[in-house]
Formats: structure tokens, sequence, C-alpha cells
């Protein structure tokens, strides 16, 4: 005898259990397909972001200061700038200029930099001679700087090694 | 009863989060408002990418031959020191931007900005006044090194004319109290023909 739990003078809690599986499995299926149309929409948006986020990106911004600052600092420090065989010699006294020049150099990068609403700062580390052609001859120097520039939410700082060339006033 | 009771409640609870889901899902799919910010986002980043361009490549190797070694080869401060404005817009800056944008140029040393030149396609710039902007504007800019003498027609006569440079008159460079500094930001002001 086959008995089947249904088949009872009482059949409809039965038959109304049954129907409300069958209601609740398409409303799962309809939830489910909200979800993956949310997070395919989410993904369409990408380009959006991304494009954002590179525009609005410091560091492009740190790439372009990390080396304008090494050539305005070189400027800086030169005091004068002489030809001599189709060659530009920059003259200048490190040792006493070195100070002054880098702040000057700081600071025009700081009021530039806080146009755009970005905090520009830099220390000085420390500078050496570095001998390239001739020993006695200290025409190059290198300077050891750290630079960081932040924006309320991005924050990025590198020490920076940069060669300078000057050659003492004749 | 008590389990079509308890059917019940779940049923009207999966009903209330299909309508907030529901609701989430058409705010997903609404009408963006970032598409003109699309559009100002990709031009800034062509624009930083060509200014980018002008300051890292060198200028043409036969007028590169006869400036002396130490002088700026880039293109970018070159053509600023030598006020050719042709070079600069029509024959590299125009090729790297959209064709129907229109851009002015500025020059900032932080204190003070001064217009240097202004571009309208397909081939027109003019260096006395800046072109009327419309929304919405984009701006791209580079920071620049640029020692005071290399304005100096003297020290330089092959590379500066006689009139001098137009950036040193607008900053008064050396004068007694002109911009003694050597820090330039150079500033591309960019829209679209007839906004966007």
């Amino acid at each position: 005898m086959n008995h089947n739990l249904c088949d009872t003078k009482d059949r409809q809690p039965c038959r109304k259990n049954s129907s409300q599986m069958i209601v609740l499995m398409g409303v799962v299926l309809a939830i489910s397909i909200f979800v993956i149309s949310s997070l395919a929409s989410d993904i369409i948006n990408l380009d959006i972001v991304v494009s954002n986020e590179r525009a609005s990106s410091l560091v492009t911004e740190f790439s372009y200061i990390k080396k304008t600052f090494g050539v305005s600092l070189n400027y800086n420090l030169s005091e004068d700038i002489e030809k001599a065989d189709n060659r530009l010699i920059f003259q200048g006294d490190i040792h006493k200029s070195i100070t002054d020049a880098f702040s000057q150099t700081r600071d025009e990068f700081y009021v530039l930099e806080l146009q755009y609403g970005n905090i520009f700062n830099a220390t000085l580390n420390s500078y050496w001679p570095q001998y390239l052609q001739n020993e006695t001859e200290k025409d190059s120097w290198y300077v050891h700087v750290t630079i960081s520039l932040e924006d309320g939410n991005t924050y990025i700082t590198e020490d920076v090694l940069y060669s300078i060339i000057l050659n003492p006033e004749t | 009863m008590d389990d079509k009771g308890q059917v019940m409640i779940l049923e009207s609870i999966i009903f209330t989060v299909t309508i907030l889901l529901a609701l989430v899902f058409l705010y997903q799919l609404s009408p963006t408002s970032t598409v003109s910010k699309t559009y100002t986002n990709d031009l800034e980043i062509k624009g930083d990418d060509a200014l980018k361009n002008l300051y890292t490549s060198n200028i043409p190797s036969a007028i590169a031959a006869k400036i002396p070694s130490g002088f700026p080869k880039n293109q970018l401060v070159y053509y600023l020191i030598t006020d050719d404005y042709g070079s600069l817009i029509l024959s590299n800056l125009s090729n790297m931007l959209p064709p129907n944008t229109l851009y002015n140029i500025y020059i900032s040393n932080g204190t003070k900005t001064v217009f240097w030149c202004s571009y309208r396609p397909p081939s027109a710039f003019d260096s006395s006044e800046p072109f009327p902007a419309t929304e919405p504007v984009t701006i791209s800019h580079i920071v620049i090194a640029i020692h005071p003498d290399f304005f100096d027609k003297n020290k330089f006569p092959n590379i500066i004319d006689n009139d001098g440079c137009e950036l040193a008159k607008k900053f008064r460079i050396g004068e007694p109290n002109g911009y003694k500094g050597s820090l330039y930001d150079v500033i591309l002001e960019m829209f679209y023909i007839g906004g966007y």
C-alpha cells in the first residue's frame, strides 16, 4: 500500500505548504537577479571610477615635483651662469648658499602647491661632494632630501638623492 | 495553524526585503550625474600627459646642436623662453589633445599668474588675450624650473631675439623688484567648443 502523506481527508494544508514553498523559491530567484544586476551595474561604472581616481591622483603630481625640485634647487644655488666652450657653467658656493637656496626652493614649491590644495614639505638631510672628473675639483654634489606631499586623503613621502652641478666661483 | 502563521511572517519579511532590494537596484541603474565628470577627467588626464610629454621630450636635434650644453632643451621650457607659440601649440600640444578642444595657457610663479597664449582649432592662436572659457573647464598643470639667466638676451643672443622674452617682461625678470625665483607653474585651461 502506498501511503501518501498528503492523501488524507484533510489535503488543504499539504497543498498550501507546497505552493508556499514554490512562491518562496520564486522570490529567492528574483532577489538573486536583483543582487547580480546591482553588481553588474557597479562593474559598468568602473571606467568612470578609474578615470576619476587617476585624474585626482597625487602620484602624478609628486613625480613632477620630485624631478623639478632638484632642477630648481640647482638653479637657486647658482648665483651666476657663464658660458665656456659651448657649455654652461653654474657658479656658486654650496657651503655658503645651500641653506638659503633650499629654503627658497621649498617655499616656492609650498606656495605653488597650496593653490591646488596640496601641502608640500621638504627636509635637507645632508650633502657631500661627488668627485667626477678631477679629485681636487668639487663641481658635483649629492644632496639628500626628503620630500612629501599630501592633499588630505593621500600622503606621499620619499627620500631623494639629487646630483647638483655647481662650480666654485672664479 | 502555528506553521501557517510562521510562513506568513516569513513571506512578509521576504516581501519587504524584496522591495528594498528593488529600490537599491533602481538606484544603481539610475542615470548618473558623472557623465560630464568623465569627460573632464579624461581631458585632465590627456592634458597632464601632453604637458609631461612636452617637458620630457627634447627639441629637434638640428636646433639642439646650436644650444650650449646646460641650457634647457626640453620642448616646453625652450618654447616658453623663445616665445615659439607655433611650435608649442600647433606642432605639439594640439596633436595631443582632442581636436575640438580650446585652451588657454597661463604661467604662474605662485603669487602672480599671467596669460601666455590661447588656441582655437583648427589652427589659430592668440597671445594677446585669453578666450572666454565655457563650462565645464578642465585644468591641467605642470611645475617647471627656469633659471632667470636663461631669459637674458645678452647672454643668449642666438636663442632669444632682441625684443626679449614675453614671459620675462610679464614677470619683470632682471628688474630690481622682479621675480628672482626659478619655479613656474604652466597651467592649461581646457574646454570643449560650445561647452558640454
